[in-house]
């Protein structure tokens, strides 16, 4: 018999049982979270599908992790919308005998991981608004890109989330995600956007396409993201900002984005250019 | 002495690493635990890298496969940093360099982020204070040009006179309530049956012959000239020019078109209309000069209520009360202030309005 399929109270402290989890679903995805009697975990708002009858449910201010004071928690609560997530987060016990169920949903089409922190170093690095829900005192925070050109150009922006600690933390991104696993020095291009997930010792750089055609007609832009080793990082094919684009600009031009594309922008143009002039012109000119 | 703790990361490793001691001995870098391991300074690789780019990450070939120690905490990079033999010196001088430079430009950036925030606060909360000022930097030839661009306009539209018995009048009452200006002043009188004043951008000020023919008497004039003088002295035009100015420039920024400037400022010229704000603001320093003047400030008020009552008779004064809005409130404002001035007699004008108009007429008669 091994430890793991003691019930969690009777593990003891010194060895946390992890989340018992199943991700279905495909590109829809769905994770069934079991609860064992006593167990808890934590998750954004709105992230939950159904639970079984019993399943206590209840919401905090900030993360749930317990090592801070109430300013700390509030000063935690204050950041979370800086790194995408709500102020607030859901909590979820099980005060019951028995063992009970919970399922989360993914908040868009894409691709759920789930992460042993302990076994990632420790830490987590990832886009913002990927973190799902996880195992409860697990730490989430802002991690701050300290390189300007990589801010800009990087593909994630100034503000990426960094999840803290030791238990399970569920990852959403779009489309697949696919693990490199960089060894020291080793390094990889990726296409701006593509990053969802990096660890900590990941060195994250831009750099410039080489070549003007290229930048122009390459479809890739000026800059790749570059990823260079020691440690692993989580590539995302379809970014919700990819995504969204290929859905909402056929909506707005009303063609599949194949025939008529040039005639598609010129219609976007136009209709730019009235809604400047009925915002911006007069009457009296 | 310091323990100097990283993560060891090699082939055969997890990818997150292992937490390991290390130090240097000599010329070569020992590191301790289960992956004891001894590599010599001169093989490794110094960089400055991880998530925050002030890690100091050392990395070396052993039998063709990469290997490398992360160095994350402040202490023990100080201390690695510290021991490393000479055969590194340079490579750390350049990543402690690397280090400090990235510091140095995120304070940097940091500080202008907050001088940028406190300006654009500063600058939005004494809005009106810096476009007075900017107005006062316009020289006044500059002041006088942009006047005499908006004369022209004026000009397609009216005939302007500048001479003859009721220019004579205007520029009377108007020497009398602009003394010791910094403007030199110009009057207009503008041959149309129109109640309107205007006042452009360095002295040049406008009465429309409607106005002289439905005033009562000369302190109605007078009034009306004295809010007239205060839109030039406290530079509303050019306030009002500087305003648009501003958002044309934001626009130009933006938009990346140099003709919006041009729009804005051309709309800007043909548009003689003042905020409320300014006009309470012309209204008092009008009613200040007027006392100081020595001329009974109550014929401003007087000419807006006999607008007022008579709008409906009056159709020509449509094109002042929409450009001067006579609000109840305001009035009130005005005889308040008044109300306020200190004791004074006032001596009637000497001005006879309805010779003057004679006098034109028979003038205009015998060309």
């Amino acid at each position: 018999m091994t430890t793991n399929d003691m019930p969690a109270h009777e593990a003891g402290a010194a060895v946390p049982v992890k989340l018992q989890h199943t991700i279905s679903g495909g590109d829809l995805p769905y994770i069934d979270i079991t609860l064992p009697a006593g167990g808890t975990f934590v998750t954004e708002p709105g992230a939950m599908m159904s639970m079984d009858d019993g399943v206590h449910m209840d919401t905090v201010l900030g993360d749930g992790s317990q090592d801070r004071g109430f300013f700390g928690r509030l000063w935690n609560a204050i950041k979370r919308p800086f790194s995408g997530e709500s102020m607030f987060s859901v909590v979820f016990t099980n005060p019951t005998d028995e063992t009970l169920a919970v399922t989360l949903a993914a908040p868009y089409p894409g691709t759920v991981m789930a992460v042993d922190l302990e076994a990632a170093g420790g830490s987590l690095i990832c886009q913002r608004g990927a973190y799902m829900g996880g195992s409860k005192g697990t730490r989430v925070g802002v991690a701050f890109q300290k390189r300007i050109r990589v801010g800009l150009f990087g593909g994630e922006g100034f503000l990426m989330q960094r999840l803290e600690g030791t238990g399970i933390v569920f990852v959403h991104a779009g489309g697949s995600l696919v693990e490199h696993k960089l060894t020291p020095g080793q390094a990889l291009r990726v296409d701006s956007g593509c990053l969802a997930a990096l660890q900590a010792s990941v060195t994250y750089d831009i750099k410039y396409a080489g070549k003007i055609k290229t930048a122009f007609f390459g479809g890739e832009g000026l800059f790749f993201a570059n990823v260079t080793g020691p440690g692993s990082v989580w590539l995302q094919s379809m970014p919700l900002k990819r995504l969204s684009a290929s859905v909402v600009g056929p909506v707005l031009t009303g063609n599949n984005g194949r025939g008529g594309g040039l005639w598609g922008k010129v219609y976007l143009l136009f209709i730019i250019a009235i809604f400047l002039i009925a915002v911006f012109g007069s009457g009296e000119l | 002495m310091t323990t100097i703790a990283g993560t060891l990361y090699g082939p055969p490793l997890p990818t997150a690493g292992v937490p390991v001691t290390v130090d240097f001995q000599g010329e070569t870098l020992v590191v301790h635990g289960a992956q004891a391991r001894q590599v010599p300074a001169r093989a490794i690789t110094v960089s400055a890298g991880g998530f925050e780019h002030d890690a100091l990450s050392l990395a070396w070939r052993e039998d063709g496969d990469r290997w490398g120690l992360i160095v994350a905490d402040k202490a023990s990079r100080q201390a690695l940093v510290g021991r490393a033999p000479p055969a590194l010196a340079t490579q750390m001088g350049r990543y402690l360099r690397k280090v400090d430079a990235l510091s140095l430009k995120l304070r940097v950036l940091v500080v202008l982020a907050a001088m940028l925030v406190v300006g654009v606060g500063l600058l939005w909360w004494q809005y009106d204070t810096a476009v007075a000022w900017a107005a006062r930097q316009v020289p006044p030839d500059t002041e006088a040009r942009i006047g005499e661009a908006g004369l022209e306009q004026v000009r397609a539209n009216q005939t302007l006179l500048s001479d003859g018995p009721m220019v004579d009048l205007v520029r009377d009452i108007g020497n009398r309530l602009s003394q010791g200006s910094r403007y030199d002043y110009e009057w207009f009188v503008a041959d149309t049956d129109a109640i309107n004043a205007l006042a452009l951008p360095g002295g040049k000020v406008i009465v429309f012959r409607g106005l002289i023919e439905n005033a009562d008497r000369a302190e109605l004039l007078a009034g009306v000239l004295a809010h007239e003088i205060e839109h030039v002295e406290q530079q509303h035009s050019l306030r009002n020019l500087i305003h648009s100015a501003g958002w044309a420039a934001v626009l130009t920024v933006t938009l990346g078109d140099a003709s919006g400037l041009a729009t804005v400022l051309i709309h800007q010229m043909g548009n003689m209309r003042f905020g409320r704000k300014l006009e309470a603001q012309a209204d008092l320093g009008g009613i200040q000069a007027l006392h100081e003047a020595g001329i009974d400030p109550r014929g401003l008020t007087a000419f807006f209520e006999q607008i007022q009552g008579d709008t409906a008779a009056l159709p020509d004064a449509v094109e002042f009360v929409s450009s001067h809005p006579l609000t109840r409130n305001r009035i009130e404002q005005v005889n308040a202030a008044i109300d306020a001035l200190p004791e004074r007699r006032y001596n009637a004008l000497p001005h006879d309005l309805a010779a003057v108009l004679a006098a034109s007429e028979s003038e205009s008669q015998s060309e």
